[in-house]
């Protein structure tokens, strides 16, 4: 039996695990509302979606602007109806050497990845809390487990994200609203492919993927496997939980 | 997400499936298009849900087998192959499993070595005799129980939770040494009330105090876990290795 539909919010939903998670919460019969910097990616996306039938709207947001998030989301609330399933998928990246960083790149950094996870999450509670049903999926990342050089800034806000979702789900538990992580491995996606292209891994990346235990790429839709079957009612017992798809790259 | 259709074509063991969570895995990875093979001590039990899985219109077999028998272990994969020709999905959740004990009880080793031959040595045996097959037809899912018993070491319960770190152990390394031949292993921590289970929480009266962990304010059932077992068996996890998920309403964040 097929859940009810619902609508979902999706943050940089434009591309890569955004845009393949967007595709398939929609196939899966839920209304998509899809947050994105890049305006015309994320139309494109909700163009999609409306072509094959369903309902989405996309609307250009900066995560890292506490208005520019509430606004989007009273749109995506009017437009399509109260935002039961979230998915935090918006973040940037960054590499930089400790003797690099400065506060103003750490601050919008978290403001984005982090601070911008909080408020999406806020601002769709009160929908969730009147259902008595909710699904909140945090995209985490593998380095924030076992670390990464160079990227102190980017795994440390996939760490807070980690840390949230379990304090989330035990506080929005009762209400009956699951917090759960999907954190990825090294995905194919356009954020991955610029690191790759920018010569910022130590060595050629097939060499590092060698020597993980499924030697791939993840594809974006793995992922947004994971989150589908998080925001489904089949996972409706599990929360406050992070599970890496990463190949086993982490375990 | 629906289970229609998601394991079409796929082969699949689940050890003790006569009751419980076994039993809610078996019934669902058959409403999935999934063949199943069920295994328990107890025919009868198995073969009424294999019956009721069969008068559902999927198919199904029930085969009796005690785990921690490498004998009988082999017996079932050879079963498989012979029935149907390949195994995709291995579970492996029989155990048999020891009363409460403290430590310094002198049967403690005796216990401990019970759950161990059961859960631990049956899911190794199992995964054995099926890794040939796995291999030939280029890869499987392997899907194992530990415990949140066994990350939160709770008193009384040490050879039940060393068991399922052991088997914990032994998935993470199947992950990792055969991935390679894209056979995929992970653990699920279930939460599902046995009888058994409730029964100890009202006679230590830790009921209440038990039920106030979950953060979603109830104990689990076994078609609470079933689910994920479906999303591990199939293609949706194909980048999913090596990992532990709780299945557990909120009380271990592992």
């Amino acid at each position: 039996m097929a859940d009810a539909p619902r609508v979902a919010l999706v943050t940089g939903g434009a591309a890569g695990m955004g845009k393949a998670t967007s595709l398939k919460l929609a196939a899966d019969g839920h209304s998509v509302g899809i947050v994105d910097i890049d305006f015309d990616g994320a139309r494109a996306v909700s163009d999609a979606i409306v072509a094959g039938g369903g309902k989405a709207l996309a609307v250009r947001a900066d995560i890292g602007e506490r208005m520019q998030v509430e606004q989007a989301i009273t749109q995506i609330r009017e437009a399509l109806g109260p935002i039961t399933i979230l998915v935090n998928n918006a973040a940037v990246e960054n590499f930089s050497a400790l003797e690099d960083l400065d506060d103003a790149t750490w601050d919008r950094l978290m403001g984005i990845n982090l601070r911008g996870a909080y408020v999406a999450a806020q601002c769709v509670l009160p929908d969730m809390s009147a259902a008595g049903w909710g699904r909140i999926i945090n995209v985490s990342a593998f380095g924030a487990q076992i670390g990464a050089p160079n990227m102190a800034l980017y795994t440390a806000s996939k760490g807070g994200i980690i840390s949230m979702t379990r304090s989330l789900a035990i506080e929005l538990g009762p209400k009956g609203i699951t917090v759960n992580s999907v954190s990825p491995g090294f995905i194919d996606t356009p954020m991955a492919r610029r690191a790759i292209n920018g010569g910022l891994f130590p060595v050629p990346y097939e060499q590092i993927i060698a020597t993980y235990p499924i030697p791939r790429l993840g594809q974006p839709e793995d992922i947004a496997a994971a989150c589908a079957f998080f925001a489904s009612d089949a996972a409706g017992y599990i929360t406050g939980q992070v599970l890496g798809v990463n190949g086993g790259a982490a375990m | 997400m629906t289970g229609m259709g998601r394991l079409a074509g796929k082969v699949a063991i689940v050890t003790g499936a006569g009751q419980g969570i076994g039993e809610a895995i078996a019934r669902a990875f058959a409403a999935a298009g999934a063949k199943v093979i069920l295994t328990g001590r107890t025919l009868e039990k198995i073969e009424a849900v294999a019956a009721a899985i069969q008068s559902d219109g999927a198919t199904a077999l029930a085969i009796k087998a005690d785990a921690g028998n490498a004998n009988e272990a082999a017996m079932v994969i050879q079963r498989a192959v012979d029935e149907w020709g390949r195994i995709d999905v291995l579970v492996n959740n029989a155990h048999s499993f020891t009363d409460f004990l403290p430590l310094e009880d002198p049967k403690m080793e005796a216990n401990c070595k019970v759950d161990l031959q059961s859960a631990f040595f049956g899911s190794l045996q199992m995964m054995q005799a099926a890794f040939p097959h796995m291999v030939a037809q280029g890869g499987g899912s392997i899907i194992n129980f530990g415990s949140d018993f066994g990350i939160r070491c709770e008193p009384g319960f040490l050879a039940y939770a060393a068991s399922k770190e052991a088997i914990r152990a032994l998935t993470r390394t199947a992950a990792r040494e055969w991935g390679k031949h894209n056979i995929r292993a992970n653990t699920i921590l279930p939460r599902a009330m046995s009888p058994k289970a409730l029964w100890y929480l009202e006679e230590t009266g830790t009921h209440d105090a038990e039920l106030a962990r979950v953060a979603l304010g109830r104990f689990g059932v076994p078609d609470d876990i079933a689910p994920t077992a479906v999303f591990l068996a199939s293609d949706d996890s194909a980048f999913v290795t090596g990992q532990t998920i709780g299945v557990e309403g909120g009380v271990t964040m592992f």
